[in-house]
């Protein structure tokens, strides 16, 4: 595990050497109209999706890594 | 407790090093608030002996242009009882409340959110409380996040006024969300979940020897840490439509594993009219200490079927319509409805309603959900 957290420091402290050059965005924001539309995301209300998200987990073992968070039972 | 010890470890690790990632970045612009909005939901499912409705509302609002609040309300009613619960106890019904206050503040390209929540049943009672940060870098191509909550739950039974326990919940969660091409973006998620308490559902009862245990007759082991890492991508099609794919891997200390797929097509219709459809496949292996009917009494045993081999499958169809535009100081209105179908078929569970009656038959329910909501922009 030792040898693990070596390599990802040495991963991080590379990753941060390298923010200082500036990375040119290849996709420039007047091109993101469609990466904007609300279309795109499909847990755009999220009134709507926590519920529908609450009801699957509720049933099922695994949780974690959506969108919404929560609290409660609800699951006789 | 060492898996816990290295999560841990890993978690604060990752932490700091994304800490010093953004610290070492100076480029500002563009993340922003959510929008302001209200929201007000009808919902209602049934399934499996539970009928479930109530009512959302949700309020946000910014000000200020760097902050943002939010209240939310969520009221269950809960009717019925499934299979696990009739055997050993009469039907019943039940409210749930839940009551949510959050914040979020924003600084250049750095957004910041807390939460708290507060969730109240006749036997559960949780506390949730919550801070996530995001970041965008990379010409906001690429969005950075971390979050993390704690929850701390009582466990009651309805039937047992002196029966309480309690549960700690950690949820430690980073996500990173990229832009790919003019039409495409993706996202990988992770988060790291360790519990601490009492796990178990108190109506639920084991069978040893095709002898039914009492009720409260299973035994969990006290601490569960669970991960789950999901991946997502987006694509949008010059036909007003948009297609999103989304696979998620779990894994926990109870030996569960499961897979989710889900996909959601979307597409304008006309000026006015939103429409979605979903299609999702969940399948799960049960825990390791999990029996239809022991042979012998165990440490650890557990009947619940939500711990069982099971995979269930759902459709869905959600519909939008904007009632209107820029109407005295609203941006926009819009009504919608969806229902989804879901098909539950269990490998290694059966659904004893009657304890004379004893069978390894496998149980499958189906349900229904439905949503009706209304949401204004302003």
């Amino acid at each position: 595990m030792q040898s693990n957290y070596l390599i990802f420091i040495s991963v991080l402290i590379g990753l941060v050497g390298c923010s200082n050059k500036p990375i040119e965005p290849w996709v420039a924001p007047y091109e993101r109209e469609h990466l904007a539309d609300p279309i795109m995301d499909p847990d755009r209300d999220a009134v709507f999706s926590a519920f529908r998200q609450h009801v699957h987990e509720t049933r099922e073992a695994s949780k974690g890594a959506g969108a919404a968070q929560g609290s409660g039972c609800g699951c006789n | 407790m060492a898996v816990i010890s290295d999560i841990f470890k890993l978690v604060i690790l990752l932490c700091c090093g994304v800490a010093l990632y953004l610290f070492a970045q100076g480029v500002a612009v563009s993340a922003s608030l959510p929008e302001d909005r209200t929201d007000i939901q009808y919902h209602y499912y049934d399934g499996g002996g539970v009928e479930v409705d109530g009512a959302t509302v949700l309020v946000r609002k910014s000000f200020a242009q760097k902050f943002s609040v939010y209240g939310k309300y969520h009221q269950d009613s809960i009717t019925g009882a499934s299979p696990d619960v009739l055997a050993g106890a009469s039907r019943y019904s039940e409210d749930r409340d839940e009551y949510t206050l959050g914040a979020s503040y924003i600084h250049d390209n750095t957004l910041m959110n807390a939460f708290y929540t507060y969730s109240d049943e006749s036997d559960y009672e949780a506390n949730t409380a919550g801070f996530d940060i995001s970041h965008d870098m990379f010409g906001d191509l690429t969005t950075v996040s971390l979050g993390f909550s704690y929850g701390d739950d009582t466990i009651m039974r309805v039937d047992a006024p002196n029966f309480e326990e309690d549960l700690r919940r950690y949820q430690y969660r980073v996500s990173l969300s990229q832009i790919l091409t003019k039409k495409i973006k993706a996202s990988v998620s992770y988060e790291a979940t360790v519990e601490d308490g009492f796990l178990n559902n108190p109506y639920r009862f084991v069978i040893i020897g095709n002898v039914p245990q009492g009720l409260g007759s299973e035994v969990y082991p006290g601490t569960r840490t669970s991960q789950a890492t999901r991946i997502q991508a987006t694509k949008y099609w010059d036909f007003k439509a948009a297609t999103t794919l989304g696979y998620r891997y779990f894994r926990d200390t109870w030996d569960i594993t499961a897979h989710t797929v889900d996909f959601t097509y979307s597409q304008y219709l006309g000026e006015r009219w939103l429409t979605d459809f979903y299609l999702r496949y969940y399948t799960q292996d049960a825990a390791d200490f999990y029996s239809n009917n022991f042979a012998v009494a165990r440490n650890y045993m557990a009947r619940d079927k939500e711990l069982s081999t099971f995979d269930n499958y759902s459709v869905g169809a959600k519909v939008s319509y904007r009632i209107f535009d820029e109407y005295s100081r609203f941006n926009n209105g819009t009504i919608n409805l969806s229902a989804e179908y879901i098909d539950y078929e269990y490998d290694d569970y059966s659904g004893i309603e009657d304890f004379s009656q004893i069978t390894d038959d496998p149980y499958s329910f189906d349900a229904a959900v439905l949503q009706l909501f209304f949401s204004v922009r302003y």
